[in-house]
């Protein structure tokens, strides 16, 4: 016979053992650095994921960049190039171990860099590369390029530029596993969100502080956001910034903010008969409020943009550049001189054409907003931008079918640490028919000269000359809008020593090796 | 021997619809990936490339997964891979779909199992409860909470065990899986979810079960209150909710999926949808596959249940 304390009892002992059992297996696991970031590991591809498991410190390249945001060694201990500026020379640093306990050599190198440069991507920089042939010679690479450039180190800092253990291949050439030679090894990948780490005892360098982290992958912002309030994660990397107020409120953790070099800005089709004369361009980016959108939506008046390149590219930026101040008269006074007069509903038209045009939404947590604000801002002066849902892929295919006129970019000029390369792919002649994501249809002869000559420059002062051009050119024609300069945010739990954890303007790595515990 | 039998028909009944349902359900995520607006190619390369997506992914894409081969040649690639068992691979991750797919699983029925089994387990404590004092205030009362509840969203309440169990008392995990304790707060959203509409099912079933003939005889016979509803109560009650099993489960996938967004937890659901989004052909029909034999198998567990709870019901035609 069961009696009603009998059931009543059982209950009481589920829900305890519940509880227990959460509590005991979240103590367990306490020395675990828990990590978490908004990307997942969707495959192991080296133009994929190879970002992910370089900033996880597992796989390494031949030249890195410091939180600082300089080329420092890597694999290579050393690098020189040739007077005449066609031969690199890579020395291959010795005694460093793959993490299943086979030697890095040059030759490994060599048959790495071949292979970076079959890729067909021009998302991959190596394969951009004028490069004529790769040799072993003693404990160097020699890489002779067909013609001078100047920014070989520099791309050789690219993600997918990693080196890899023959073992991470399949015979078909995919990676099957990633066996690098940073300071943790990959212990185990679960699906698309979870993967453990764990020290590299033969690590070349200095050994990593923590022993484990366990890394979870969340797409889901408000998930990370709760994660972090609820002390789950020692570090949230990449905390959206629409977020960043809430989960410091919460307690328990606190913000490292750095601004990157990523900007967020309207792109348009050159070709397109809205966009095709610069008043018109003009016109729209001084209808923008980016001081409000900054504050009200980024938390941060300073995310305005008023030029391409942010000040993490101090070489770049240009300080004395004024903010760009929203003018609605003279937006309006520019789309008047283009040609364009209100039609009976208010909205600009043309011969015909109406200023009009779609913008797809991405599902990151401030691009609601900020399309919702562009939208209101832009009806002021008779431009109407109709919203719809849709990230990447619709705005690539519209551009594909040519019906593309306006969308966003995120774009990242700090993708290797010179802008020049970014630059190149999405402005050069040769790659720029491919590239989307600094805007359509946009040539200039000049920019484009001026590329050639900072990248084949031998001299300081003659780079530095074609570096201020492709500045001006870049601040006055606006191939890109620029509007809010992003905030890479790290939420860092009190378990974790706060000053132990670098944080990088550039998203090269996070430098998960130098953590401290707090105590 | 007629009862064997009974059972013997169902099971075959359930076997066949199994193999039905798994191929409509996988044929219908082809169909839904197909009928998505948009060049599948460039969804492909999105999920696969992130924001590195550029045009020349997009054609590496097509030509790496096949895409640019007729519709009906890619089905019936599937169909051939499927049919060895291998379910072919994921046009995003480029792994196999089974391993992926059966992870994904485990992980929700883990969830799901433990979510149901709570909801049961409460459900009858409060159906009985409630049941044995019909048109009472504690029944009126019951009545009146449960349809309230029966209308909070499961989103909702996973919010608020997150914001309490979580956030405020820090004594579970949040999100993700990689805890041993992870599936507490998912299984009771998943619980609470189904608690009001399970327990009215009991309750109704508790009182309709103390209306019948033989507990008024067991008071004649002057047995206690206890005795009568655990030795002559509780079986005929569990019946209609142990047949309520099969639309439940069918509701529960919905529910899944957002617990799955909720907690970070890479269910078979969340993976049915995303590949679907991503037009990753191979793993919608590989989830869909499993998502359709698994409503099968537990509908079928419910009717040989049913029969065995109450044999009378075995010359029944509980198939279609």
């Amino acid at each position: 016979m069961i009696s009603r304390r009998t059931i009543l009892t059982a209950s009481l002992a589920l829900g305890v053992s519940f509880v227990a059992t959460g509590r005991s297996a979240w103590a367990e696991d306490q020395r675990i650095l828990q990590i978490t970031s908004p990307r997942e590991i969707t495959s192991l591809a080296l133009a994929d994921t190879s970002y992910h498991f370089r900033r996880l410190r597992v796989a390494e390249t031949l030249v890195t960049i410091t939180p600082a945001g300089k080329l420092a060694p890597e694999l290579a201990e050393s690098w020189s190039v040739s007077d005449d500026g066609l031969v690199w020379t890579f020395v291959i640093r010795s005694g460093v171990r793959f993490h299943d306990g086979t030697e890095l050599t040059p030759a490994r190198v060599r048959d790495a860099i071949e292979l970076m440069r079959k890729s067909r991507n021009n998302t991959e920089m190596v394969s951009q590369l004028p490069i004529s042939s790769v040799d072993v010679d003693g404990g160097a690479v020699k890489i002779t390029l067909t013609r001078p450039f100047g920014l070989v180190p520099d791309f050789f800092t690219d993600g997918p530029a990693i080196i890899l253990a023959p073992s991470s291949f399949a015979a078909d050439g995919s990676v099957t596993q990633i066996i690098g030679t940073g300071p943790y090894r990959v212990a185990k990948i679960e699906g698309k969100a979870s993967v453990d780490l764990e020290s590299f005892p033969d690590y070349w360098g200095e050994p990593a502080r923590i022993g484990r982290v366990h890394f979870t992958g969340t797409t889901s912002p408000d998930t990370i956001a709760n994660m972090a309030e609820a002390g789950q994660v020692d570090l949230v990397l990449g905390l959206p910034q629409a977020l960043r107020d809430r989960v410091a409120a919460s307690g328990g953790v606190r913000i490292k903010p750095v601004q990157t070099a990523r900007i967020l800005g309207p792109i348009y089709n050159a070709k397109d008969v809205r966009f095709d004369d610069p008043a018109e361009r003009k016109a729209v980016s001084i209808a923008l409020d980016r001081k409000g959108i900054a504050t009200a939506i980024f938390k941060n008046p300073d995310a305005a943009a008023n030029q391409l390149f942010s000040p993490a590219l101090p070489d770049w930026h240009d300080p004395k550049l004024p903010p760009i101040e929203r003018n609605l008269a003279e937006a309006k006074r520019l789309l008047a001189s283009a040609g364009w007069a209100p039609g009976p509903d208010g909205v600009l038209v043309q011969k015909g054409t109406r200023f009009s045009f779609p913008v797809f939404v991405g599902k990151q947590p401030e691009m609601a907003p900020l399309a919702q604000a562009i939208q209101a801002q832009l009806a002021e002066v008779g431009i109407e931008v109709v919203l719809e849902k849709g990230s990447q892929a619709p705005v690539l295919e519209s551009v594909a079918n040519g019906s593309f006129v306006f969308g966003f970019t995120r774009r990242n000029y700090a993708a290797v640490p010179d802008p020049v390369a970014t630059l190149l792919v999405d402005y050069a002649e040769a790659t720029s028919a491919q590239a989307v994501w600094g805007g359509i249809n946009y040539h200039n002869a000049d920019l484009e000269s001026a590329l050639q000559r900072y990248v084949s420059a031998t001299r300081d002062e003659d780079r530095a000359a074609a570096r201020d051009e492709l500045m001006a050119l870049s601040n006055s024609d606006l191939p890109v809008l620029p509007l809010i300069w992003y905030d890479y945010n790290v939420s860092i739990s009190d378990r974790v020593d706060f000053d132990s954890v670098p944080v990088d303007a550039l998203e090269v790595s996070f430098w998960i090796d130098r953590v401290k515990w707090a105590d | 021997m007629r009862r064997l039998r009974g059972l013997g028909a169902v099971l075959i009944g359930h076997v066949l619809a199994a193999a039905g349902v798994a191929v409509a359900v996988a044929t219908l995520a082809f169909v839904a990936v197909q009928m998505a607006p948009g060049d599948v190619a460039f969804r492909i390369a999105e999920a696969r490339y992130g924001e590195r997506i550029s045009l020349q992914t997009v054609d590496q894409a097509r030509a790496a997964t096949g895409m640019d081969q007729n519709v009906m040649v890619q089905y019936l690639r599937w169909v051939e891979s499927s049919l060895t068992g291998q379910l072919g691979r994921s046009m995003v991750s480029g792994r196999p779909v089974m391993p992926d797919v059966w992870r994904s699983f485990q992980t929700t029925s883990g969830v799901a199992v433990t979510g149901v089994g709570l909801a049961l387990f409460m459900s009858l404590i409060i159906g009985f409860a409630v049941g044995m004092q019909q048109d009472r205030i504690l029944d009126r009362a019951f009545l009146f909470a449960s349809a309230i509840l029966s209308s909070v969203p499961s989103f909702l309440i996973g919010i608020a065990l997150i914001t309490l169990f979580a956030i405020t008392l820090r004594w579970l995990p949040a999100a993700g899986n990689n805890r041993p304790g992870y599936a507490i707060l998912p299984s009771c959203t998943l619980a609470l979810a189904l608690l009001p509409d399970l327990s009215r099912v009991a309750r109704n079933a508790v009182v309709r079960t103390l209306q019948d003939f033989y507990p008024t005889y067991g008071r004649i016979k002057g047995q206690s209150w206890p005795r009568i509803v655990f030795r002559h109560a509780f079986r005929p009650t569990l019946v209609p909710i142990v047949a309520y099993f099969g639309p439940l489960v069918a509701h529960t996938i919905g529910g899944l999926v957002v617990i799955d967004v909720l907690f970070n937890l890479d269910g078979v659901g969340t993976r049915l949808i995303d590949s679907v989004l991503a037009a990753d052909i191979p793993m919608a029909m590989g989830a869909g596959l499993l998502i359709g034999v698994s409503v099968v198998a537990v509908n079928g567990i419910s009717d040989i249940m049913v029969q065995l709870l109450d044999p009378r019901l075995s010359t029944a035609r509980l198939w279609p």
